[in-house]
């Protein structure tokens, strides 16, 4: 008996288990289907994956959802849905052995109550109803994403020159079995050679197309009529006369025809794609680039360049402009890019110049621009681009200062000075000791201080009284210039209402304070590195402060006009009464020729349509005007056929007398095309023949007045 | 009178007479007098009873309503007149069975069927209506009209048949949609579609396409109506696109300028003849002629402005030249209908300060945005150094104005010609910057205004407006010249009568017997084209036609349909008998119960 429980429940178990797998199963398919589908619209997927998902999907499921079912699970079923158990059904999993009497007694009591089948929980039937619902839901979903039409087309053309997009179905020679195109693009290209077995074509420039054309029945004479004008002769393979075959470059768009025997095909275009010379694009430097004195002497140039079959050769062409006025001399210099090996499609494509190692000095340019040349030998140039080194022998000139005397203030070092300091710092650093070098930094970062604080006073900024106060130098009479200083700042109170905004209080109008505040801060920053003791990033700034000092001072000077000429006063009364009898009155003549112009033809030639479209039959005259439409119409479907092929096919439908209605209807669309806009012009309207009557009042009314 | 009535009375007074004898002899005397009174109304009444008294009446008459059905009539609209209304008969100008079998209608060929010499007959019209020119027939008869609502369709539309180069040909008219959905309207040549307008739901809108035709010569053009993506109707334009008639232009100048040099390079590049004077120094002239022969003499004279259409002039012109030449000029336009176009620079030195005051705005260095005075056309944004505009005037019509409407060109009549005056003087800075269109639109709308018409010798015109086969079309013909007698149409000749009316003008009649284009030759010997459509083609404009053309007639007949419906007689009428025998029987019993009283 205790058997029987025990095997009702293992049973069950297993049962339970089984249904549980199966909705594991279910439901990984089902999230592999999707999973896979939605991947294949990204990206390329072979079979091979569809096992992995699966095992994924059936590890996921596994972790999160699935639970073993165990003893103690189905007793606790059979205790819910079995009153005949009187929740005792755990007894059974105890060994019989172990229970005492009472659970004996009730064991013994439950074990008949159960007899076989016990149906499974029916939650666990419904879970497996659901996952199936799940997974045919999941097989249509991706069924649709699987197999609707992707939207994203190739964007080169080329890649599908072999399959060109045709918008009317062709419609060939019934005497032609079978044509196959070859198309052999040029080896630059590197494009393969393409078979295909419709008459209309789109090919690169300069392809060879070669024509093998098969027909039903034996044909004397075979050839192909290109724009109207040339015919390529199709040679005969064979002695059946059934099979032709012949080949032609093509460089220009336009259209062709089959001509077989008396009969002709309709018009077939041949598109080119034009080989694009490389296309370049500089993201650095800018067009115009200054580098600063004291700044390093180095320009990176990145560039990309692209080409839609291959670049061949990409430099840099520099010019160095040295010297200025009348002395200057260019000299020329061809620079490679580093990373640059012929053949590909694309590039970024990276230099950098050293520009003292092309021998430029101060006050040099440097200009240059990129080249590149495709596979084609087209060569493309990119602007010019000009980079500067800023120019400082003029800051450092004393041309202006230069007079007799030779004054150089003691303490109050100047700009310049300071410059040509620490130049000499960075160039003694090797025989100067670490502690005098940084010393002497430290020292010249003082004087940068002093020489802030002198131009900060005209600013009327914060003064340090005490300069110098916070380090010994002995520099006499440096306590006397303070005073001489702050004492004319005494002065000036007495006069100037000063209060509240000590910066307000100059003498200086707003844009020069904020020149000389801008040249403070450049002051700042270069006593900053100086007293951190690193002269050599102190110098950019130390030039700019000067650069900007040497500004504020060309601006204070004031440019004064010399005063008027004078002239004599105009006689008014004499004005044009010079003798002029000698002199020949000049008379010019022309005729406009108003041709009669292509536009006129062909708003004419809408009108003929027209009357075609109406059913009137068109004079010899009219006849001729279509005639002569055509030849336009035909150059113009030849530079762009797929614009114009149609209207030229039916106009010349209209030409044979076997024009439909739709045909006068396309031919004239295209001629409106063509004639695009009339432009306004004035003219003479017309009126009603006169009247004597209204004439005769006119006449009385005047005499009225 | 006659004997029986004689009878009566004397026989009746007898009876009263002895009635109140009795009455008198009666001993009884109390309410003598009531009774007496009830006896002679007793008398009286019998007298009336006997005797047919009656007394005249006004009566209308009895008319006979006539219906007659049209097409488009309401069924509903039928049926609840009759079951009102009494009515002899139906007739029917549809030839269509099932209508005459559903209000027994009889059907007419003739309308003159209909025509009664009794004007009591009232004539009931429903459905669109009949012709204007059958309509007369009724001027006898009242004629009621009971419209139908109007269809579905265009029903007005006009366009100009005969355009020169460049001009739009804009297509105008009305439509009625009576659909819950908007319809568009589309004008297309060769199946491309050139311009479109939406008539929105449930409305009789006025549409507007329009476009510049690229034909030179004859075409057709299509019209039509789409709901969603079906045609609900075509219909053809047909239209005839001439070569431009070219202008012969003079332009003098004091100075030599850019504004010059530009309109004759335009002018003379399309054709126009063009003659330049510029002053260059006292008495020197710069002369140029272009696209014409000519000689230039010192002084303007009468015959050498003859030889112009239009003569452009700036305002220094007249300052420079004398009094004498420029009344010449002057005197040109007045006489000779010359175009003078002005172009003024200064408020101080303007020749024409009377006519044409200027005022200049009050910012220099402006860029005007200038438009037609209607806004039809907005130019691009021109730079003026120093706008100068026209003061308005009664007699100015604004031609060019800025945003604000100030006139920057404005023409007024002088004589028989047309004076313009503009202050704008840079206009080459539109072609210098690529608005050439601007340019063209510029010149062109001044150039046209001032440039007078040519007298044509003869004027022909078709009528009506749609003519469509089978149906008379009228031709007729304007002519300065004494006229030939005939015209000749596609080969037919067709006799022309003078008009009592207007002396030049002859008119004849002609039967178009097939659609598309009819030829028409005029008397120089020209072929002059006009277009026939078929039966069928312009259906709503037909019926929108007779809708308004009955519904006028009925409106202008409403007094006379008024007072012969309102005719009336005095009929006797008789006053029944049960009257007098109740004022009988009452004072019968007044005298029974005044015997009764006495008792």
């Amino acid at each position: 008996m205790n058997d029987n429980l025990q095997h009702i429940i293992s049973k069950l178990q297993t049962k339970w288990t089984i249904h549980q797998v199966l909705i594991l199963l279910i439901g990984s398919l089902a999230f592999t289907l999707i999973f896979l589908a939605v991947v294949s619209r990204l990206l390329v997927v072979s079979w091979w994956m569809m096992p992995v998902v699966l095992t994924a999907g059936i590890l996921l499921l596994y972790y999160f959802w699935f639970k073993p079912i165990k003893p103690a699970d189905i007793t606790r079923y059979l205790n819910k849905t079995h009153p005949g158990m009187e929740e005792s059904a755990d007894l059974v999993l105890e060994p019989y052995d172990t229970l005492n009497l009472l659970q004996q007694l009730q064991y013994q009591k439950i074990v008949q109550s159960l007899t076989l089948p016990v149906a499974i929980p029916k939650t666990i039937v419904k879970q497996q109803r659901i996952s199936i619902l799940i997974l045919l839901v999941a097989a249509m979903c991706s069924a649709f994403i699987f197999f609707y039409p992707a939207n994203h087309q190739d964007k080169n053309l080329v890649e599908n020159s072999g399959k060109p997009v045709v918008f009317k179905p062709e419609i060939i020679l019934p005497q032609v079995k079978q044509v196959t195109i070859i198309v052999a693009s040029p080896m630059y290209t590197g494009i393969n050679k393409k078979e295909q077995n419709n008459f209309n074509i789109t090919a690169a420039e300069n392809s060879v197309i070669t024509w093998k054309i098969t027909t039903t029945v034996p044909v004397k004479k075979a050839g192909l009529l290109f724009n109207d004008k040339s015919v390529l002769l199709l040679k005969a393979q064979g002695k059946d006369n059934m099979s032709f075959t012949s080949s032609k470059q093509v460089s220009k768009a336009g259209f062709y025809q089959l001509q077989l025997d008396t009969s002709q095909s309709e018009l077939y275009k041949i598109e080119i794609l034009n080989d694009q010379p490389p296309s370049i694009t500089v993201q650095s430097p800018k067009p115009n680039t200054l580098i600063e004195a004291g700044r390093p002497q180095v320009t990176n140039i990145q560039v990309s360049v692209t080409d839609d079959y291959g670049v061949k050769k990409a430099f840099i062409a520099g010019t160095i402009a040295s010297g200025n006025g009348e002395a200057v001399k260019f000299s020329e210099q061809q620079l490679s890019f580093n990373n640059f090996t012929p053949g590909k499609r694309q590039y970024q494509l990276q230099k950098q110049i050293n520009l003292s190692s092309l021998g430029m000095v101060p006050g040099d340019e440097l200009y240059f621009y990129i080249s590149s040349t495709d596979n084609n030998n087209q060569e493309k140039r990119s602007g010019i681009y000009i980079v500067r080194l800023e120019d400082i022998s003029p800051l450092m000139s004393m041309d202006g200062l230069a007079n007799g005397l030779d004054i150089k203030p003691e303490f109050f070092r100047s700009q310049r000075q300071i410059i040509i300091e620490t130049e000499q710092l960075l160039k003694d650093r090797d025989t100067l000791s670490v502690q005098d070098f940084n010393k002497k930094s430290n020292d010249l970062g003082i004087d940068q201080k002093l020489l802030r604080l002198r131009y900060g006073k005209f600013l009327g900024e914060e003064t340090d009284a005490e300069i110098g106060a916070d380090h010994d130098h002995d520099e006499p009479g440096h306590e006397d210039e303070t005073t001489v200083f702050s004492s004319a700042e005494k002065i000036m109170e007495q006069y100037a209402h000063m209060h509240d905004r000590a910066e307000d209080a100059t003498f200086f109008d707003a844009q020069t304070k904020k020149q000389l505040k801008a040249t403070l801060a450049e002051m700042w920053k270069a006593e900053l590195q100086l007293r951190t003791l690193s002269p050599k990033n102190a110098l950019p700034f130390e030039y700019k402060a000067l650069k900007l000092l040497k500004e504020l001072q060309q601006q204070t000077r004031v440019y004064v006009a010399k005063t008027g000429i004078k002239t004599p006063a105009l006689k008014p009364e004499k004005r044009l009464t010079g003798e002029l009898t000698d002199i020949l009155q000049p008379v010019s003549r022309q005729d406009y020729k108003v041709p009669e112009n292509n536009l006129e033809l062909l708003r004419k030639a809408l009108a003929v349509l027209a009357l075609l479209e109406v059913n009137t039959k068109p004079g010899a005259v009219e006849w001729q005007i279509l005639q002569e439409a055509n030849l336009q119409l035909a150059t113009k479907a030849a530079s762009d056929p797929s614009g114009y092929l149609p209207a030229l096919q039916a106009l010349q439908n209209i030409l044979r007398q076997k024009g439909s209605g739709s045909d006068v209807q396309a031919a004239g669309k295209g001629l409106h095309k063509m004639v695009a806009s009339v432009p306004k012009q004035p003219q003479q309207t017309d009126s009603k023949p006169g009247m004597p009557l209204s004439e005769r009042y006119f006449y009385h009314l005047k005499k009225r007045q | 009178m006659n004997n029986w009535t004689l009878t009566v009375l004397s026989l009746g007074i007898l009876l009263l007479i002895l009635l109140l004898f009795k009455e008198y002899k009666r001993e009884n005397k109390a309410r003598l007098w009531w009774r007496i009174i009830a006896t002679v109304i007793a008398i009286t009444g019998f007298i009336c009873l006997i005797l047919p008294v009656s007394y005249m009446s006004l009566q209308s008459e009895k008319n006979t309503n006539i219906i007659l059905l049209t097409p488009g009539y309401d069924d509903t609209a039928v049926r609840n007149f009759l079951s009102v209304n009494q009515s002899e008969q139906v007739y029917s100008t549809e030839a269509d069975l099932q209508v005459s079998n559903k209000f027994k209608a009889t059907i007419i060929n003739d309308i003159n069927t209909l025509l009664r010499n009794d004007t009591e007959v009232a004539i009931h019209v429903f459905g669109y209506g009949l012709p204007a020119e059958t309509l007369e027939i009724f001027h006898n008869q009242s004629f009621i009209f009971h419209p139908s609502k109007l269809p579905q369709g265009i029903s007005a539309i006009h366009w100009p048949a005969k355009l020169k180069t460049g001009e739009t040909i804009r297509v105008q008219g009305y439509y009625n949609n009576t659909l819950s959905k908007p319809v568009s309207i589309t004008l297309s040549s060769f199946n491309k579609v050139l311009d479109s307008v939406i008539i929105p739901a449930a409305s009789h809108a006025p549409f507007d396409v329009n476009t510049i035709p690229h034909q030179l010569g004859r075409s057709v053009y299509q019209i039509k109506v789409h709901l969603g993506k079906d045609t609900l109707s075509q219909e053809s334009i047909p239209l005839e696109i001439e070569r431009p008639r070219l202008l012969k232009v003079l332009l003098l100048s004091s100075h030599p300028d850019f504004e010059n040099k530009f309109l004759k390079n335009w002018l003379a590049e399309q054709g126009h003849s063009v003659a330049v004077k510029t002053v260059i120094s006292a008495n020197k002239f710069n002369s140029g002629f272009y696209n014409t022969p000519g000689a230039m003499e010192n002084r303007l004279t009468v015959g050498f402005l003859k030889t112009f259409d239009v003569v452009k002039a700036d305002a220094g012109w007249f300052n420079t030249v004398t009094k004498s030449e420029a009344a010449l000029i002057l005197n040109a336009v007045a006489a000779n209908k010359l175009g003078l176009i002005v172009t003024a620079d200064s408020v101080s030195r303007n020749p024409f300060s009377n006519q044409f005051p200027l005022a200049v705005t009050g910012s220099s260095l402006q860029q005007a945005i200038l438009k037609t005075h209607d806004s039809s056309a907005v130019l691009k944004p021109l730079k003026m150094e120093t706008p100068l505009y026209l003061k308005p005037q009664n007699t100015l019509q604004s031609l060019i104005t800025d945003q604000v409407g100030r006139v920057y060109a404005g023409n007024m009549l002088y004589g028989s010609g047309k004076l313009l005056y503009t202050t704008v003087t840079n206009s080459f800075n539109w072609s210098l910057a690529g608005h050439q269109n601007d340019y063209a639109f510029f010149w062109t709308m001044l150039l046209q205004k001032v440039a007078p018409a040519k007298q044509t010798e003869e004027a022909w015109s078709i009528r009506p407006f749609l003519p469509i086969t089978d149906h008379p079309v009228k031709v007729e013909v304007q002519s300065g010249q004494p006229v030939q007698t005939s015209a000749y149409l596609n080969d037919v000749t067709v006799y022309l009568k003078n008009d009592h009316t207007i002396s030049n003008s002859w008119n004849g009649n002609y039967w178009p017997s097939k659609k598309g284009w009819q030829s028409l030759v005029q008397f120089n010997g020209e072929t002059r084209w006009w277009y026939n459509y078929e039966q069928g083609n312009w259906k709503t404009i037909t019926q929108f036609d007779r809708l308004q053309a009955t519904t006028r007639y009925a409106l202008s007949n409403k007094n006379k349909t008024d007072d012969l419906l309102n005719i009336t007689k005095k009929v006797p009428v008789a006053v029944p008998g049960i009257y007098f025998f109740l004022i009988i029987l009452m004072a019968a019993a007044w005298l029974w119960y005044e015997k009764k009283l006495s008792l």
